[in-house]
């Protein structure tokens, strides 16, 4: 059985508690910190995505037709295993072991049967790999589509720009990319550090079709997920803000990694909730 | 595949990745269409134009972009595991690329042969960046990687086809030019792992790999003449290595060396010297290579020169190694 498409509210009720395992998330991996903010900026992306868009049967997760859903953007993972666990691919329980060791959720592991289609790991790397695995189900005539989710700096990496060339050249329309623009990387903002100027521009100068979202308006992301332009790939840029939803947090660059305290854990808390 | 005298003269004149890829890879191309082939601009690069004419759906160019191609390479086996090989020069499919073999080879074991031709000095006064000198000691320390190094054309053949046998990852090390000296003049039996000793001497333990078998077989003629007597062994596979053909060498030699076109750190006597740290009461090992230095550019013999690497600078060092009594 395929999963049921989530309303609206639904999803902005599914975002909620996905920034609240984020934040447990962040309590569980300890001292050595979480990368909290680049994860709260793609909350409702990984929501639309996983709620609204991607084809997968939960009780078959190695179904051969699910759509393949590629994780770049590697500092996410607080957005990327709640909404799993909110759809149901593993109990949010585990969500607990997060950074434990050698626990089920330590890093980014290849495992296909938790949803992950591949571990990136290391900025950059995910964007090939993504053109292999389209190329070859559009030679293969496969029935699923390929999406990818990619930081805007981690654009900054060669080989993404490598592989967009090689998308378009192969004219991969069984792909979807979302670039995360929340315009902030570790040591603080993009346009400042090492300008992406306009992204969406860049894309169709690359050969793919673009557009422009409120990267955490529900209506607007499904929109632009559901399109699906022939003969080209296919780039949403979802304009964010890195820490969204909690005020301490939001664009401060502090919280790329850091520490959650029992105190500002229960502060962000009272924040979601109360949002 | 069953290979005649005659036959394998010819292929000799094709040079390694001349006859990896026009003979072997068209085997596998026929036996296997799922086999997919990448390329980083380098059909020409590689001698793959027959493949490519005969084959063109399965030949995919990533254009000039090596991890790009590796990564590619990835994705194209992830879904069912099919063989993908992914060939261009060695000084770019490994070097250049190694985040993406290390990541997608070693760490998640996709399907990918990487077959890196005119390794060593092959590519001569284009120098340093396309040299490949380092490779082996790179792709070594990956876990899960095969590494085969093929030390003449029948033997390249052997190598890009047993690397369709092994389900993981590859690394096919072709090196050389065209008219590539033969080592085997008569097909042969070639198991991954498994060393093969094409001369037996009680005095000398030669292991080679790649171009400098033939130049050891000729060292050992030359050593011959002067009443030393040398084992030559073609130590095909580097990873994992003969530890039985080791341990036999270790037990009836006075001395061992290895010869390599390649750093003496890490390479093929970097992982004799490294099996021979645990062991007791061995004989010296001999490690000649590249002695951590780029060297004078120049062409393929010139280049050997520079680093000890032709027959009779083998011989000559052997002599001395030997003749150097309070060391062995």
């Amino acid at each position: 059985m395929t999963r049921k498409i989530l309303s609206e509210e639904k999803i902005k009720a599914l975002c909620k508690r996905m920034r609240l395992h984020a934040m447990d998330m962040a309590v569980a991996a300890g001292n050595r910190g979480a990368h909290v903010s680049g994860s709260l900026s793609c909350i409702e992306i990984y929501a639309v995505l996983y709620g609204a868009i991607l084809k997968y049967d939960i009780d078959d997760p190695l179904w051969k037709d699910r759509d393949r859903f590629i994780a770049g953007k590697e500092h996410a993972r607080l957005a990327e295993y709640p909404v799993r666990a909110e759809m149901g691919f593993y109990s949010p329980d585990v969500l607990n072991s997060y950074e434990q060791n050698d626990g089920l959720l330590v890093g980014h592991q290849l495992k296909k049967e938790l949803g992950v289609e591949y571990a990136s790991m290391s900025l950059g790397m995910e964007m090939p790999f993504v053109v292999g695995k389209a190329l070859i189900a559009k030679q293969t005539e496969q029935k699923y589509h390929v999406y990818c989710l990619l930081g805007d700096a981690e654009c900054e990496e060669g080989p993404v720009w490598e592989a967009f060339i090689a998308a378009a050249h192969y004219k991969l329309d069984n792909l979807t990319v979302i670039i995360d623009r929340n315009c902030m990387s570790v040591d603080g903002n993009t346009e400042e550090l090492m300008a992406q100027l306009d992204m969406q521009k860049k894309m169709e100068a690359f050969g793919w079709e673009s557009t422009t979202v409120e990267g955490h308006d529900i209506h607007q992301l499904i929109e632009a997920l559901n399109h699906k332009p022939e003969g080209k790939p296919y780039a949403i840029i979802a304009k964010t803000t890195k820490g969204k939803g909690v005020s301490f947090i939001e664009n401060n660059k502090a919280w790329h990694q850091a520490v959650m305290t029992e105190q500002l854990y229960q502060k962000a808390l009272e924040e979601i909730k109360n949002s | 595949m069953k290979f005649s005298p005659a036959l394998i003269k010819t292929y000799a004149r094709m040079g390694q990745k001349g006859a990896a890829a026009g003979i072997g890879m068209m085997e596998l191309a026929k036996q296997d269409p799922d086999m997919r082939v990448v390329v980083a601009d380098s059909v020409a690069i590689a001698s793959l134009g027959r493949f490519y004419n005969s084959y063109p759906d399965r030949v995919i160019n990533a254009g000039i972009s090596e991890q790009s191609m590796v990564g590619i390479a990835a994705g194209l086996s992830s879904e069912d595991g099919r063989a993908v090989y992914a060939c261009t020069y060695a000084a770019f499919v490994l070097v250049k690329a190694i985040e993406f073999v290390r990541h997608n080879l070693g760490y998640h074991q996709f399907n990918v042969k990487l077959v890196g031709n005119s390794a060593g000095f092959a590519m001569e006064t284009l120098s340093i960046s396309h040299w490949a000198t380092e490779d082996i000691a790179m792709a070594r320390t990956i876990p899960n990687m095969t590494i085969l190094s093929a030390a003449d054309c029948l033997e390249a053949i052997k190598c890009v086809m047993a690397a369709h046998d092994i389900s993981g990852p590859v690394y096919v090390r072709l090196s050389g030019l065209l008219n590539c000296p033969m080592v085997y003049e008569q097909d042969f039996d070639f198991q991954v792992g498994k060393a093969n000793t094409l001369r037996e001497g009680e005095d000398v333990t030669i292991i080679a790999t790649g171009m400098m078998v033939r130049e050891s077989l000729d060292a050992a003629e030359l050593l011959a003449a002067q009443g030393i007597n040398c084992t030559v062994v073609d130590m095909h596979t580097i990873k994992p290595i003969d530890t039985k053909c080791l341990d036999k060498t270790f037990a009836k030699s006075k001395l061992v060396v290895s010869v390599e076109e390649h750093t003496i750190i890490g390479g093929l006597g970097g992982a004799i010297a490294e099996y021979k740290a645990d062991k007791e009461n061995i004989p010296r090992l001999v490690r000649i290579g590249v002695e951590d230095n780029f060297g004078k550019l120049g062409d393929l013999r010139f280049c050997w020169e520079q680093h000890g690497l032709t027959a009779p600078q083998i011989a000559e060092r052997i002599e001395k190694e030997l003749n150097n009594k309070k060391r062995v």
